[in-house]
């Protein structure tokens, strides 16, 4: 111990004296541990930590998928009829998120995320309030008094924290509601929730709706000893069962039952997260590579210290020892900064994340996991980069190096090797990762850029209401007020035009089997198309104007049954034929509701995006009056282009509701800029992200070859001498360095071309409209890494030539 | 020392050679060699005759390609790495012509060196490497770094930390060599002064006037022993 004590003094000594090499070696090593920590937090936070529960593993969640494969809900049919028959997961529980709207406490109507769950839903968490009580089935059965459960943030926002909020009577959704119970902080499973209400106050016309009507989401905990597969089995069964019961319902459907984890985590975020993992980790093997080249290059300075120490009777492990411990106090003085960075790095993440619908229980913060990792981390750099040179080192011949004069042990044939293999490493990974970058960021820029059909989105505000099931009973319910409302806020003098629809654009929509009127449709099964309901004035607000035919009037949907299809659809359904005026049938897969009329086509729209951006065509739209959308939800969008300040119109427009609903209020209110924004999050923070670290890894590897460049000069210097007195010209000389570097650059950059066409396909999934090996991409990068591996070679190559042949030729 | 003489040093037929892209060269051949307890021996040559090979060999910091060596009565031949490293740290003490100090550490840090790597305690480390700054008179520079001594003061150093281990084997490399000519003297004189006390040496250098400080001589001439000899006791 006393000696590691020894070792730890003279390595701190040695750091101190060697303060430029200390503080480079710290930068590289800081952004690597950084970087790594940082990134290991988020990854822990969305990956590794879990569900807040105990025994969050056996928590699985449940749905229904066809053979496409889509994957749906659960209806309440379906539900009722599994949880009678499942014995692997005896506990079920179904839930159904809505927005809720908490008014009549004389406060004002405020809308929160609530979600309708079966009163089993908290014994299979496990959660116990903090006042008052969670409801039980007692509570949970219809014609029971409708009660609900409150987040701590609502107690504490809306009701001040007053402990007699029980039993306070509140509307929600139209429904006088008793408050039962206070949620613990932070506690808002499964949606968000700020509120729960037993699923039996599901309003019927949303459970009526028939089992081909796939809204549930249902959870439950696997039984003792049962294990995943056997519930999948079970559930497979059953399903197969109702199919064979319910065949116009349930005919090639399949229950899916899987952790409940990994169907929040579904898409392309592990792969997201776990590449950017393995993007930092290449950071830091770049920076591990680097320090091991800065601690090669000392390799001449130490090998007299280290021969020295050896003719006294150090063993080879004893020296290993010491220069391991100076490394490892080297990556531990960086890992502090770096966790200072990484801090910094996860705040950042964090802002950028907010409001982006990420889980309630993703906090990004480091817990105990997340520290070790960065200890962990901090070490083993330490010992991945100290390592190597200190063996190498250690090996120093003692003959060489000790006599007066002899050779210095670093400039060893076997140091160039080391030297030349870490820069390859470098440039190989550097040139991966810049190539992942540049493929993230270049979707970025494709969605950027993107035409979503909406030529001109400034002053375009999109805001939500949602139409209480109770007091909204019927489609027709529905459709007058959504008329109501196009026809009041025409009358604001704020607003320049101003639509409902059923989704703004990007915003998705209903899918529909399309019919067309005495044709045949291609393939086994009819085409998918996407269905938008909307009112008169949705083309004329978006400032879309028509390629052919007409806008839906106030006559469609009433006395005419009207359609617009955009040109995606006309292309592929009526290709070199004018649509107007054929007609087309648009019907609910899984049909709720009565059959629908056929729909005249009246006009053909431009392409606007709705569902998916990173497919290269749009996809086929079919745009009609709210009238003829039978299935149509609760929920509506309003699009409203103000004439100037949006703050202004908003105000105005929130008076003309509550003059039509005074319970009705209107939330997520933003710009289509905003919203377009929101889509594009992902692309924006993951690309800056990888662009960040491939920056860094450019900066590092840059560095990496200018060291060994230069280093290469020093070791030659003697040999330059030589060669210049021997008549050599300046550009043999710098030829002679140069022609290393660029072998090392042009073996890293094969084997990087190599690994940045695995990159391209393993983030396949992520990329917007262009191929996984994208050539513009790939050429871009690589001229880039060229012009920046070149310029670092060049600079210490020029000094080579400059160098005095007199002096050179004494240089030892 | 009890007056029964035994050999600390025995070499038969050494033979050392280098392999150079394909060229063989000897760097020793067939040397038989032995120093006994208390012996000062001198090694001579010109530049490139091999003193510095066999010095390395008899320092164990290289091994040779032919015959045999024993050290203290013990073939050194199969010796482990460790086992080597223990045996110079414990029997063999170096002074080199560059001094070899290490500039990061202080003149009583270098000193300590060696007995640090023996497992020695604190206490008893301080008292010996007290003792031996003391015997070369360096003791008023034990904080000082290498930097901050001249020459001669630095192969004082150097000495100190050759013999604060108490080896059996004291091996000096031209260590006037990079000393002006009284700073020579006073570390000749100071090796002189250690061999009275008993210890065994074995120096090399081309300097006739140090090497009649030894009492035999060895010439070394393309790495074999031309001519060997008592010298007179100085």
């Amino acid at each position: 111990m006393r000696d590691i004590w020894q070792d730890v003094r003279f390595a701190a000594r040695v750091l101190v004296k060697r303060r430029w090499y200390t503080l480079a070696a710290v930068t590289a090593l800081a952004l690597g541990i950084g970087a790594n920590t940082a990134v290991f937090t988020l990854v822990n936070v969305v990956l590794l930590q879990g569900l807040p529960f105990e025994g969050a593993d056996r928590i699985v969640a449940l749905g229904m998928q066809d053979l496409r494969p889509r994957n749906f809900g659960v209806s309440s049919q379906d539900f009722d009829d599994w949880r009678r028959a499942t014995r692997t997961i005896p506990t079920l529980s179904a839930a159904f998120g809505a927005n809720l709207s908490f008014s009549g406490d004389d406060r004002a109507p405020e809308q929160y995320t609530g979600v309708y769950m079966s009163a089993t839903g908290f014994p299979i968490i496990g959660s116990k309030p903090v006042i008052g009580r969670l409801y039980t089935a007692d509570d949970d059965r219809a014609g029971a008094p409708a009660v609900v459960v409150i987040s701590n943030d609502i107690w504490k926002n809306r009701y001040g924290s007053d402990p007699s909020v029980l039993g306070r009577k509140v509307r929600v959704q139209a429904l006088d509601v008793t408050i039962i119970g206070v949620m613990p902080p932070n506690m808002k499973f499964p949606f968000n929730s700020e509120a729960w209400m037993p699923l039996a106050q599901l309003p019927p016309a949303v459970v009526n709706l028939g089992r081909g009507n796939r809204q549930l989401f249902v959870f439950g905990r696997l039984a003792d000893s049962v294990t995943l597969e056997q519930a999948r089995s079970e559930f497979t069964t059953l399903s197969r069962e109702l199919a064979r019961q319910y065949p116009t319902t349930n005919k090639d459907l399949t229950a899916t039952v899987q952790l409940f984890l990994d169907r929040i985590l579904g898409g392309p975020i592990k792969l997201l997260f776990w590449s950017l993992m393995g993007a930092v980790a290449f950071v830091l093997l770049i920076a591990c590579s680097n320090v091991a080249n800065l601690l090669l290059a000392q390799a001449a300075d130490r090998a007299r210290e280290i021969g020295v120490r050896v003719s006294l009777g150090a063993t080879r492990w004893r020296i290993v020892r010491q220069l391991l411990v100076e490394s490892v106090m080297l990556s531990l003085v960086s890992g502090l900064v770096g966790l200072a960075l990484a801090q910094l790095g996860i705040k950042w993440f964090d802002a950028q994340t907010q409001g982006v619908g990420k889980p309630y229980w993703m906090v990004f913060q480091m817990d105990p996991r997340a520290f070790s990792f960065f200890v962990g981390v901090s070490l083993l750099s330490g010992i991945l980069f100290g390592l190597m040179p200190a063996l190498h080192i250690s090996k120093t011949n003692l003959n060489e190096v000790l006599k007066e004069g002899g050779r210095s042990g670093g400039g060893s044939a076997r140091t160039r090797r080391w030297a030349g293999a870490l820069v390859v490493t470098q440039v190989t990974l550097t040139l991966v990762l810049l190539a992942g970058a540049g493929f993230m960021m270049r979707s970025f820029m494709v969605l950027y850029r993107m035409d979503f059909g909406v030529p001109d989105t400034s002053r375009l505000l999109t805001m939500q209401l949602l139409m209480p099931a109770r007091k909204y009973v019927t489609s027709a319910d529905r459709v007058a007020f959504l008329k109501r409302v196009d026809e009041r806020m025409s009358s604001i003098s704020a607003i320049e035009s101003a639509t409902t629809a059923s989704n703004a654009p990007v915003g998705g929509g209903a899918p529909r089997l399309l019919g067309v009127e005495g044709r045949t449709l291609p393939g086994e099964r009819a085409p998918s198309v996407t269905l938008i309901s909307a009112g008169p004035h949705y083309f004329d607000t978006l400032g879309v104007h028509l390629i052919r035919g007409r806008l839906l009037t106030d006559a469609d949907g009433v006395s005419q049954h009207s359609v617009i299809v955009n040109r995606r659809l006309a292309d592929m359904y009526f290709p070199g034929e004018n649509p107007v005026g054929r007609r087309i049938k648009l019907t609910e897969e899984f049909p709720t509701g009565p059959q629908t009329d056929w729909l005249t086509v009246v006009g053909v729209a431009p392409n606007i995006r709705q569902g998916d951006v990173t497919k290269v065509d749009p996809e086929p739209i079919a745009y009609v009056p709210h009238a003829e959308s039978p299935g149509m939800g609760r929920g509506a969008i309003l699009l409203v282009r103000t004439r100037s300040d949006p703050a202004k119109a908003t105000a105005a427009l929130r008076e003309e509701i509550r003059a039509i609903d005074a319970d009705m209020p209107l939330f997520n209110i933003r710009t289509l800029d905003e919203f377009l924004a929101q889509v594009r999050w992902v692309y924006r923070v993951f690309g800056v992200m990888f662009t960040a670290f491939a920056l860094i890894a450019l900066v590092l590897s840059a560095v990496g070859l200018y060291a060994v460049t230069a280093y290469s000069v020093t070791q030659r210097t003697q040999e330059i001498g030589v060669r210049m007195a021997l008549g050599a010209e300046p550009g043999s000389i710098q030829w002679l360095i140069l022609r290393r570097a660029l072998t090392q650059l042009a073996i890293g950059l094969t084997l990087g071309v190599a690994g940045a066409f695995g990159v391209g396909r393993l983030l396949r999934s992520m990329l917007v409209q262009i191929p996984t090996a994208d050539p513009p991409t790939l050429t871009a990068i690589v001229a880039v890494l060229l012009v920046v591996a070149i310029a670092a070679c060049l600079w210490p190559s020029r000094r080579a030539t400059r160098l005095d042949p007199v002096t050179a030729l004494r240089y030892e | 020392m009890n007056g029964e003489t035994h050999p600390v040093v025995t070499l038969e037929k050494l033979t050392k050679k280098f392999v150079t892209d394909e060229i063989e060269t000897h760097a020793l051949s067939d040397v038989d060699l032995e120093i006994l307890r208390g012996d000062y021996v001198s090694i001579a040559g010109p530049s490139g005759c091999g003193k510095s090979t066999l010095l390395s060999i008899i320092g164990l910091l290289d091994t040779p390609t032919q015959g045999s060596y024993t050290l203290n009565g013990r073939p050194v031949a199969d010796l482990s790495v460790a086992e080597r490293a223990r045996i110079r740290n414990r029997e063999i003490g170096f002074i080199f012509q560059s001094f070899n100090l290490i500039g990061d550490l202080s003149v009583f840090e270098n000193v300590e060196l060696p007995l640090t790597y023996r497992g020695m305690t604190p206490s008893e480390r301080k008292q010996r490497v007290a003792r031996a700054l003391d015997d070369v008179g360096m003791s008023h520079r034990a904080k000082h770094l290498p930097s901050q001594l001249s020459g001669g003061q630095q192969q004082r150093v150097a000495v100190a930390r050759a013999m604060a281990g108490e080896p059996s084997l004291l091996l000096a490399d031209e260590p006037t060599g990079n000393l002006d000519s009284k700073s020579g003297e006073s570390v000749m004189d100071l090796m002189h002064r250690i061999h009275d006390n008993g210890a065994t040496i074995c120096i090399v250098t081309h300097d006739p006037r140090y090497a009649r400080h030894a009492q035999r001589s060895i010439n070394l001439f393309d790495g074999r022993i031309v001519d060997a000899g008592l010298a007179a006791v100085v």
